[in-house]
């Protein structure tokens, strides 16, 4: 702990500085088990250029996730401060915020104050107690901003329920990047005795900036949902680029099974539609290709969809905006019903279960509302029903499992990924903890995938050091460089986020902690493949 | 957006470097982007991997998945590594010239 | 006098917690953002021809949850402590005043007396204990104490003046309680300034977050994973929502165009081009 840190209060929101509100130090950071305990003294991220800084809001914590341009005078503050309290007021709003509005109203207002969500957050923990990131923080600020400038209830009233914050543009730019710092894991709104969910308060502040004022990260909106819409998938792969993957996908299956197969592309009237996360193709093409190889010695009736949309799970809009969400989960399910397929699969991508099978449900009317479900429940079928020849000693090197947030405490999945490890992985350990209680991989809700500026420091040594130090402490007994150890993440923007921890901190190199999908793991154990499945490489 | 000089020309490049006028991109472009990246001077090898970069990108607008980046050059991603620090998607396409990654990657 | 406020107040409080009741129940349909305690039906293929959870498991979750403070007790443990008995005081104490009414005419004054003074000081001292723990817990612990608005720090404070003047009646007036408030509607000073305060109380409740414990348990009895399907009263009430205008002004929303037009297969202006 940093020996006498400045106490930040709501109020100081709206103090007007040049310097940021914090700056996290290296002696605020959670401490890290071996190997990382004796880890020399680092500041978890880099303040930013001189130029950065006067083009950037980063008032708050000397980060930018957004690269929110300053405002040239004071016009252009106050109305962008006008827009913001215009779209609070349509966030609280039932007609204009229908989506979201009953649980949004509950979480505002059941809130006491108890503060058992804190240390519930890797964030808060992981910087040290940071008041900032304490998952109350933003939403309280929210509530004082409510109660004194849109419910007006009389001076009394609101000075007796909190009025402290001044609403100027500092407070908006604030909170603006505040929203960007929860992963919307939602492990506080689990452990809220009211059942109050700041996860989601975090999650329609998003959605205020993006919906009123146009104000999400780049990584999100123009090169996420804006291009998914455009080209047809958000890593921009288009129909043309699938198809040569596609070509390049069987290559690798004849290599590792030794046979050489047709993926059924554009299959009409298959059994199951498999969406990927396009991700995989471009930076873990062997999971959609382990999914091939099993789907095809399980002898199933499947496709892939190289039509534009039908080719990429993601849907960022899940993460900051109602009608993007909406918009590419109708595109994606119409592929699905033009190819008469019976049902689509969710392939390894977190986000994509709880947005297409779960949230979407309630957008999907008609012959939209369609068949949709997840990969690991049909896995667990093949795996253990009998359907492949597997031998467990392939696999005979310590597993863990990382729980993706959406696909276990957001959709209640819980139990078929472990029944399949424990089938397949002889040496199969739990991190602590894990099931519904999990922590985030730190790279939720699109934090994986913004690098821009420092951003991608402070994701790796501040929103996944809670996943490090349980990585580590998982296999603390087997650290040891002559023991391959392997993180099984089933979800790409875990995989993504797990990555760069483990590559910053040389952790393959010094003590071989790889990781992967959970399918990969499967192909690994499958008896007649030609060459040992995973290649212990792509770190 | 700041610009930068690179190849003698002003070019607009984003926070993180990656050029945002794909028109502009040449040889000279490409060196000045390296000496950035920690990957000058460049030599054959750089181009190789350059080169079946801009061939892909220029078909299919985006960069090509790394394991068939790896496959079509014959370098294994430590090499890449070797060749351009930053990476083959923060080195290596930023001095091809290509956007930057989008999606999961 | 006061028996018109007490009186009004309750019926205040009816109609105040009726509105707050039926805000939470008319409240539009909102799209599926659960949480969940374990495994769900997601877990089995075509999980949409599967039961999900009953409504007996869940009313039965929500006794268990109300009776001990279960969440509390795991989460917080410290914090339970007071709450707990706070909780559990205020219980007795209602089934105290429910008793109390309904078994004037059936019960002997000596009976109600002797048993009903101590089951009412009983849950009274709980209660008493337990606001004055989170009273000092919420002017000591720092986490208890941060963003708690002024207005909460009045209300303990209150709430012990009307235990300690209840306490105060039943002990010294039991029996022109029992005859003058129930049988001739007739209450003494002491009983009167009681009710004065019961009335003031009942005023603030449907405000308070007591209410706020319905709220919860309809979110999870109700916000719970019912699916959508065709044909269903859940798509005919999104339906109606879809109707409506989108009146977000971004320059990505299309503002003005009702959300059927704008997220519907029908018409993406977006993917003109490519």
């Amino acid at each position: 702990m940093a020996t006498e840190r400045k106490k930040i209060r709501l109020k100081d929101i709206s103090i007007r500085t040049d310097e940021p509100l914090i700056t996290v130090t290296a002696d605020d950071l959670m401490p890290l088990p071996p190997p990382l305990d004796q880890q020399g003294k680092k500041a978890p991220y880099s303040p930013l250029s001189e130029n950065q800084k006067k083009s950037f809001e980063c008032s708050l914590d000397g980060v930018s996730a957004l690269a929110l341009p300053k405002p040239k005078n004071k016009e252009e503050e106050e109305k962008l401060v006008a827009r913001f309290l215009s779209g609070l007021r349509k966030l609280l709003s039932q007609n204009d915020n229908w989506p979201f509005w009953q649980p949004l109203i509950q979480s505002l207002e059941s809130c006491v104050r108890c503060q058992t969500c804190s240390d519930a957050c890797p964030v808060y923990v992981s910087s040290g107690n940071q008041e900032i990131y304490r998952p109350t923080y933003k939403s309280e600020i929210l509530r004082r901003i409510i109660n004194k400038y849109i419910k007006k209830r009389g001076k009394i009233i609101t000075k007796l329920t909190g009025d402290d914050i001044k609403l100027n543009w500092p407070t908006v730019a604030r909170l603006a990047e505040l929203a960007y710092r929860c992963t919307l894991c939602r492990r506080c709104a689990q452990r809220c005795p009211l059942g109050s969910d700041n996860g989601l308060i975090g999650r329609e502040l998003r959605k205020l900036f993006s919906q009123e004022m146009g104000i999400a990260p780049k990584e999100l909106h123009d090169s996420g949902t804006v291009q998914q819409l455009k080209v047809g998938a958000s890593t921009g792969i288009s129909s043309a680029a699938f198809q040569g993957m596609v070509e390049f996908m069987e290559d690798e299956i004849e290599e590792k099974w030794g046979k050489r197969i047709k993926i059924p592309v554009d299959k009409e009237g298959a059994d199951i539609l498999l969406i990927h996360n396009s991700g995989e193709f471009m930076s873990w093409i062997e999971n959609p290709v382990a999914f091939a190889i099993i789907f095809e010695a399980a002898g199933l009736s499947w496709t892939l969809s190289s039509e534009i949309y039908g080719y990429e799970a993601t849907n960022y809009g899940t993460w900051y905006d109602d009608v993007q969400f909406a918009r590419i989960a109708l595109k994606q399910v119409e592929v699905a019903r033009k190819l008469k397929v019976k049902k689509m699969v969710m392939g390894e991508c977190g986000h994509a279960h709880k947005g297409l099978i779960v949230i979407a449900d309630r957008i999907l009317m008609d012959e939209m509302n369609f068949p949709r479900e997840s990969f690991l429940p049909l896995l667990e079928e093949l795996v253990c029903g009998g359907k492949l020849r597997l031998d467990p000693q392939k696999n005979n090197f310590p597993v863990t499992l990382h729980d993706p947030c959406n696909v276990v405490r957001l959709m209640g999945i819980v139990e078929p990924q472990r029944r399949i490890l424990r089938k397949i992985c002889p040496q199969f350990r739990e991190m602590e903890p894990h099931g519904v209680e999990n922590y985030c991989c730190g790279g939720g809700s699109g934090f994986a995938i913004m690098n821009s500026m420092n951003f991608k420091e402070w994701r790796e040594n501040i929103s996944s050091r809670m996943k490090l130090k349980q990585i580590l402490e998982t296999f603390n007994d087997v650290l040891d460089s002559g023991i391959r150890k392997y993180v099984c993440a089933p979800c790409s923007n875990c995989k993504g986020a797990i990555r760069d921890i483990l590559s910053s901190n040389d952790l393959w190199e010094k003590n071989s902690i790889y990781y992967g999908g959970l399918v990969e793991l499967v192909a690994n154990a499958m008896v007649d493949m030609k060459r040992p499945y995973i290649d212990w490489e792509w770190h | 957006m700041a610009k930068a000089n690179l190849g003698g020309m002003d070019i607009e490049i984003d926070e993180d470097g990656f050029i945002q006028e794909p028109g502009k991109w040449n040889k000279a472009v490409a060196e000045d982007i390296a000496k950035t990246e920690n990957a000058s001077p460049m030599t054959e090898e750089h181009w190789k991997l350059v080169n079946y970069l801009r061939d892909y990108y220029l078909k299919f607008e985006i960069a090509p998945p790394v394991r068939m980046l790896c496959k079509q050059t014959g370098f294994d991603l430590k090499y890449i590594y070797k060749l351009f620090p930053g990476g083959p998607a923060k080195g290596a396409c930023k001095v091809a010239g290509l956007p930057k990654p989008t999606g999961c990657v | 006098m006061i028996l018109f406020i007490f009186y009004g107040s309750i019926l205040f409080f009816i109609i105040a917690a009726a509105l707050r009741v039926r805000r939470c129940v008319s409240a539009p349909i909102h799209l599926h953002w659960e949480l969940y305690k374990g495994s769900s039906v997601y877990e089995l293929t075509e999980w949409w021809g599967k039961t999900h959870n009953t409504f007996g498991e869940k009313l039965w979750s929500m006794i268990l949850d109300l009776l001990f403070l279960r969440e509390f007790y795991h989460r917080n443990r410290n914090f339970w402590y007071f709450l707990y008995p706070f909780h559990i005081g205020i219980y007795s104490l209602v089934l105290w005043h429910a008793w109390f009414l309904f078994g004037a005419k059936v019960i002997s004054i000596e009976f109600l007396s002797i048993w009903g003074r101590l089951w009412g000081h009983v849950a009274t001292g709980l209660t008493f204990f337990g606001i004055v723990g989170i009273f000092i817990k919420r002017v000591k612990d720092e986490d208890l104490k941060i963003y708690y608005p002024p207005i909460h720090y009045l209300k303990w404070p209150f709430l012990a003046v009307i235990l300690l003047e209840a306490f105060y009646s039943v002990q010294f007036y039991f029996g022109d309680i029992f005859e003058d408030l129930l049988l001739e509607f007739h209450p003494n000073v002491a009983t009167k300034a009681h009710l004065l305060f019961a009335s003031v109380l009942l005023i603030y409740l449907p405000f308070s977050h007591i209410m706020q414990l319905f709220f919860r348990y309809y979110h999870y009895l109700r916000w719970d994973d019912v699916p959508n399907v065709r044909g269903s009263e859940i798509e005919r009430r999104i339906k109606e929502h879809l109707e409506r205008p989108v009146t977000w002004s971004a320059p990505h929303i299309q503002s003005g165009k009702r959300w059927r037009e704008v997220a519907s297969k029908l018409e993406c202006p977006i993917t003109e081009g490519k």
